[in-house]
């Protein structure tokens, strides 16, 4: 057989082939890259330049906030005028400790009453307006948790030991599984099943990711669970919760690759029968993909929250969440 | 699910950017195109970039083209695949030739055992090494020249001419290593 005899059966063996049964092909993955690629020529210049420039202002603005809770905390002008304050009780939280029927009267009653009826000493010393733990102190309680985190029934105690922990939320790693679907109707959109696990919070509920462009997505959804907080009476309260989260994230790595990772912002709403909170949270997530199928992908996190701040709409803030 | 159409007028909504008509168009041809992108590249995950790369640069110029007709169209869309993909070796660096004097060839005895299945020629296509494989495809299944294959490759003609003798000879060989297994069984 001459080398062109040779060329013209392999070609002709090649050209009839329309399949390969081995080879995993996925005609949606292909789509969704080639239309995130179109909008990315259309919108991406400006997208990118404007989801980076207000990635910085987000952690520009962080990091003020952070440096003024600092110093107002430090500041003697401050203390002391606080100090010289005349305490009254507040008509908001006297109403509250009527109002509330959840067995959370009590521990209200018995954080707020003392606090409010009390004189401060001059020489006393001052517990901060807002207490500040320092990074090292932290970061230990982070790692103390973190270890007693999934087993340990200790970490709670952990918790209530540092009393000045209180309003100040810990960050630590979170599973966080995700299944993903393609949306049908919007291909562009993704579709995610969530359940998210961590020491304050167990929510299941609905997610679903638009990308704006090659590296930034718009998430949004409505989610379901339970809250836990510590009362003062050491006893641990759970509650009922609606959750509305909007985040948005800058992909580090293409997010269609297995291992990837992200900056995000988050905007969580939160709602109980008590309080309403809205809660930002600035921090980078990896992401690995457990599996991907045409119906569905599974996903696990480790997130990192760089900053997170929680702003109380309604309800108070004696209740301290556990992390 | 509803068959795939393909006709002029589709290519006409493509024209227009119509988001639909370009689904269409990807569900249409991304599957021939994946697996002609996958002989050279070898890899799925490259594959689907060059593939989705590729689809951008189709409606990029889709309104540069005159419809003829479907085969045409088809090649003219293949050409731009292939293109992606060879982009994306030399990107990547993989294809680096050592320009080679042309030797003497000698005529290889080669033959092909024309029962073995089409999925099974293909799959000792990607078990040739990358350049004798990019070689190979292109002047065998794309019918390429070796004057456009150097030219594309940036290598010399001789370069081509002796990559296409030693992938035919290494898959005359896997053949009939594979046609062994097949006679005792063990595939």
């Amino acid at each position: 057989m001459t080398p062109e005899e040779f060329d013209q059966i392999v070609k002709n063996k090649i050209d009839e082939l329309t399949y390969v049964p081995d080879l995993d092909y996925m005609e949606d993955a292909i789509w969704q890259k080639v239309y995130s690629k179109i909008k990315m020529r259309l919108f991406g210049f400006p997208f990118l330049w404007i989801g980076i420039f207000l990635m910085i202002i987000v952690g520009l603005v962080a990091t003020q906030l952070q440096n003024n809770i600092v110093k107002t905390s430090h500041d003697p002008k401050t203390q002391s005028a606080m100090q010289r304050a005349p305490v009254t009780p507040s008509k908001d939280l006297s109403a509250k400790t009527i109002e509330n029927d959840h067995g959370i009267r009590q521990s209200v009653m018995q954080t707020a009453v003392p606090v409010m009826s009390e004189v401060i000493e001059p020489a006393k010393e001052i517990v901060s307006a807002q207490p500040i733990i320092t990074m090292d102190k932290r970061k230990m309680l982070v790692d103390q948790i973190y270890s007693d985190y999934i087993h340990d029934s200790t970490y709670t105690y952990t918790l209530q030991k540092d009393s000045q922990s209180q309003m100040r939320p810990l960050s630590m790693l979170v599973p966080d599984h995700t299944s993903e679907l393609i949306d049908k109707v919007q291909p562009e959109t993704s579709h995610q099943n969530y359940l998210w696990l961590s020491s304050d919070r167990i929510i299941i509920g609905n997610r679903w990711f638009k990308p704006l462009s090659q590296r930034l997505s718009l998430g949004y959804g409505l989610g379901a669970g339970q809250s836990f907080y510590v009362a003062e009476t050491n006893t641990v309260l759970s509650m009922p919760t609606l959750e509305i989260p909007v985040e948005l994230r800058y992909y580090l790595i293409p997010r269609e690759k297995r291992f990837t990772a992200f900056m995000y912002t988050l905007l969580n709403g939160s709602f109980t029968a008590n309080t309403s909170q809205l809660t930002v949270i600035t921090g980078a997530k990896a992401q690995y993909r457990l599996w991907q199928n045409s119906r569905s992908a599974g996903f696990l996190f480790a997130d990192i929250p760089m900053y997170r701040r929680q702003l109380f709409l309604k309800g108070n803030t004696y209740q301290q969440p556990l992390r | 699910m509803t068959p795939l159409i393909f006709d002029e007028q589709l290519i006409e909504k493509c024209r227009s950017a119509d988001r639909k008509a370009q689904r269409a168009l990807v569900a249409y041809f991304s599957r021939p195109m994946f697996l002609h992108c996958y002989r050279y590249l070898k890899d799925k995950s490259d594959t689907e970039e060059v593939v989705s790369d590729g689809f951008v640069k189709v409606f990029q110029h889709i309104t540069d083209v005159d419809y003829r007709d479907k085969p045409s169209f088809e090649g003219w869309i293949r050409r731009i695949m292939i293109n992606e993909a060879l982009g994306f070796l030399r990107k990547r660096k993989k294809l680096m030739y050592v320009d080679e004097k042309e030797q003497e060839l000698i005529p290889e005895q080669l033959s092909v055992d024309e029962s073995l299945a089409a999925e099974d020629i293909y799959q000792l296509i990607l078990s040739l090494p990358v350049k004798y494989r990019t070689v190979f495809n292109m002047y065998v299944i794309e019918g390429y020249t070796h004057q456009e294959i150097a030219a594309i490759l940036e290598i010399t003609e001789s370069t081509s001419r002796s990559q296409l003798a030693r992938a035919r000879k290494m898959l005359q060989e896997l053949m009939v290593k594979i046609n062994e297994r097949y006679d005792t069984g063990r595939v």
